[in-house]
């Protein structure tokens, strides 16, 4: 897997870069938009991590040249704008996600799995498992070891979450994303309202804990 | 429809101008006419006396030359060929007995035998009215000595033709100048207040986020094409203030940001360094926490700049108030059933509201947040919504707490916290965002609240009842 990133902030790229090799990745960095583009089109990627403002050809020049010349690499564009407005700019020049700064790394991991996991068109096995949990996607069933456990909607589709990404941390924002659809943070925290609920009902019969807090971050099922 | 267009029309200050003008313009004329109207009437009433009069004494002093056959001869020697058609002449005894009478005037035209009954004195004026027409006999008279009456009088029917005619050709002129005066009127009017309606066009098209349009000039230099150039100016200054507010928000954001992703890649890079039993973890953590929080409230108080100087862009449009709604009601349920709080949502499925559904679930959140946070244990929380003529009122009702009097100006403020809030977690700029985005919607809020009476939010946002919304 080869990832590109065109980030003008040397600290912030190799802090990004560092993370995605670790995790695997082969990683390219461009510092400004021209040097990104030109990489992008002399390349392959599985994705491109693109900043909105560079030097030289600004993100959303580099993805709409990118596109206009055919090139279909998924693209997690990252901004220092948050609203709404400039998302919306975003995905319609040709971005396929949109990440704001500051960011947890384990954000923009998830996400740049997401893309190349929906680019490749993998279909998705109707079952999964993690450690002793296994979900049935089909019968919307959950169970543990030889336990079932009965999950309303919205704990069913934060746990389908939680297996999709075991061991990574999914923070706060993804999850209101993710369940809720939503693009704003609620001041009451309504995703640890919700893990406690989940947690409540996966721990109950067991010692061991899946889901762990990872503070300041978000939280994480163990991938055992 | 025609009338409304009439309206339309009649409501111009052009058109309201060129009628105020045609008024005033045919005011004048009739006046004028009237002026000219009896001046006309007199001259030639007394041209008509002065005719009569001259004719008399002409008569008088024949009569003295040669008496009554002198008289007669005249008369049908002198005054056959013009005058005989128009003048009346009666000439009676002392006993006033008609001796001699010329009459231009058919039989029964004038009650001719009522002047036999007069008592007539000299140079005395007589008016004698028609008997089957309006119009009158004027005649003098004259006693001479030798006891002889003479009478000369005239119709006025010449006379009055005469005005008919003036009255008539001034009715023909004037109708249709007035109407081209009118026209005319309108015409220029419309014409002179142009560059205004430019004005009113450019005034009314311009927002906040679209400043790009100016009023056309016509470079003519006039006091109209002045304004239009002021105008222009002003709304270039406009434009360059709220490009540079907008500017140094984003550049407030965008160099706040990066030094804060620095801050929490450094940590994060950190953490994963770090043994799980190492005491910096804590110290690291707070710092993520920390920046989260900085970053929270950076991102609000930019939406409430943003909101409050109107460069908010909102994508509105109508939308199902209850579509929009229930996700977040059922977000919240979830946090009020583990808190033992009941709530409930009464919202009509035909309500719609004309809004930035982003923004709008983001003020019922915050609205619905508080009230579950500051409703203790077996609370109630009830949302409702109606239509109140072209708005749609929202209220948020709880049983909680209450605010205190002296708190109640204060919590709209930004960062403002009463002292029940301080002890929640919370940025005191919840309520700020609410109002801000309200406003941008250019609808309103209120609160009502009494100290252990629970508190109820109400917000009036712009809709209509659609069947069918989006």
């Amino acid at each position: 897997m080869r990832i590109l990133i065109v980030e003008d902030d040397s600290k912030i790229a190799s802090f990004v870069k560092k993370g995605l090799m670790e995790e695997g990745f082969a990683v390219d960095h461009a510092d400004n938009g021209e040097d990104g583009l030109h990489f992008a089109l002399s390349q392959t990627y599985d994705a491109a991590v693109v900043d909105i403002m560079l030097p030289k050809l600004d993100g959303l020049g580099l993805i709409k040249t990118l596109r206009q010349k055919g090139d279909n690499t998924p693209v997690l564009i990252l901004s220092a704008r948050h609203s709404v407005n400039d998302r919306v700019k975003g995905i319609q020049t040709g971005g396929d996600d949109y990440l704001v700064k500051p960011f947890a790394f384990s954000e923009l991991l998830v996400r740049v799995q997401a893309l190349i996991r929906r680019a490749g068109g993998r279909s998705e096995s109707s079952t999964i498992t993690v450690g002793d949990l296994t979900m049935d996607l089909l019968k919307r069933r959950v169970s543990r070891g030889d336990e079932v456990i009965d999950l309303q909607p919205k704990e069913f589709a934060l746990l389908e979450y939680f297996m999709r990404n075991p061991g990574i941390t999914l923070s706060k924002t993804l999850i209101l994303e993710k369940i809720w659809d939503f693009n704003f943070d609620p001041q009451t925290n309504v995703v640890d309202v919700l893990v406690c609920r989940l947690r409540s009902k996966l721990d109950k019969d067991f010692s061991d804990k899946l889901i762990k807090t990872v503070r300041g971050v978000g939280y994480a099922l163990e991938d055992l | 429809m025609p009338l409304k267009i009439f309206d339309r029309i009649a409501g111009r200050l052009g058109f309201r101008l060129a009628m105020w003008y045609s008024g005033l313009i045919i005011a004048c004329m009739i006046v004028l006419f009237f002026i000219a109207y009896y001046f006309l009437s007199e001259t030639l009433k007394d041209r008509d006396a002065d005719e009569i009069q001259s004719e008399l004494s002409e008569l008088e002093s024949e009569f003295d030359k040669g008496g009554l056959e002198g008289v007669k001869s005249f008369i049908d020697l002198h005054l056959s060929s013009r005058l005989k058609n128009l003048l009346f002449i009666r000439l009676a005894d002392t006993q006033n007995h008609t001796i001699y009478l010329c009459s231009p005037f058919e039989q029964g035209e004038y009650d001719i035998g009522s002047l036999s009954t007069m008592n007539p004195a000299h140079r005395q004026w007589t008016r004698l009215k028609s008997i089957n027409s309006s119009n009158d006999l004027i005649l003098q008279t004259s006693l001479k000595e030798k006891d002889m009456i003479l009478q000369l009088g005239m119709s006025n029917q010449p006379r009055k033709e005469i005005l008919h005619h003036f009255r008539e050709l001034f009715l023909i002129g004037v109708i249709p100048l007035v109407v081209i005066g009118m026209i005319f009127g309108v015409f220029l009017s419309t014409h002179t207040l142009k560059p205004l309606r430019h004005i009113i066009g450019t005034v009314g098209s311009i927002d906040i986020g679209k400043m790009d349009s100016r009023v056309p000039r016509t470079e003519n230099g006039d006091e109209l094409d002045e304004l239009a150039r002021l105008f222009n100016d002003m709304l270039d200054r406009i434009d360059r203030l709220i490009r540079g507010m907008k500017d140094s928000l984003d550049n407030v954001a965008h160099d706040l940001r990066t030094p804060l992703t620095r801050l929490r890649n450094i940590s994060e890079r950190a953490l994963v360094d770090l043994l799980e039993k190492d005491p910096c973890r804590e110290a690291h953590e707070s710092v993520l926490e920390e920046s989260d929080r900085i970053l929270n409230m950076l991102d609000t108080l930019m939406d409430i700049s943003e909101a409050e100087t109107g460069v908010m862009a909102l994508s509105k449009k109508d939308v199902s108030l209850k579509n929009l709604i229930l996700p977040i009601f059922e977000m919240y349920q979830m946090v009020a059933e583990t808190r033992q709080i009941s709530i409930s949502l009464h919202i009509p499925e035909d309500l719609s509201v004309y809004a930035d559904p982003d923004k709008m679930g983001q003020i019922i959140a915050n609205l619905l947040d508080n009230a579950v946070k500051f409703t203790g244990e077996n609370g109630r929380v009830v949302i409702e919504a109606e239509k109140e003529e072209t708005r749609v009122k929202i209220s948020i009702r709880d049983n909680g707490p209450g605010i205190p009097q002296h708190d109640m100006d204060r919590i709209w403020d930004r960062l403002y916290r009463g002292d029940q809030s301080r002890s929640q977690k919370g940025l005191g700029l919840g309520l700020s965002l609410v109002k801000a985005i309200v406003s941008a919607h250019k609808g309103t809020i209120d609160v009502e609240s009494r100290l252990g009476g629970g508190s109820v939010f109400t917000l009036w946002i712009p809709g209509r009842i659609s069947p069918h919304p989006e």
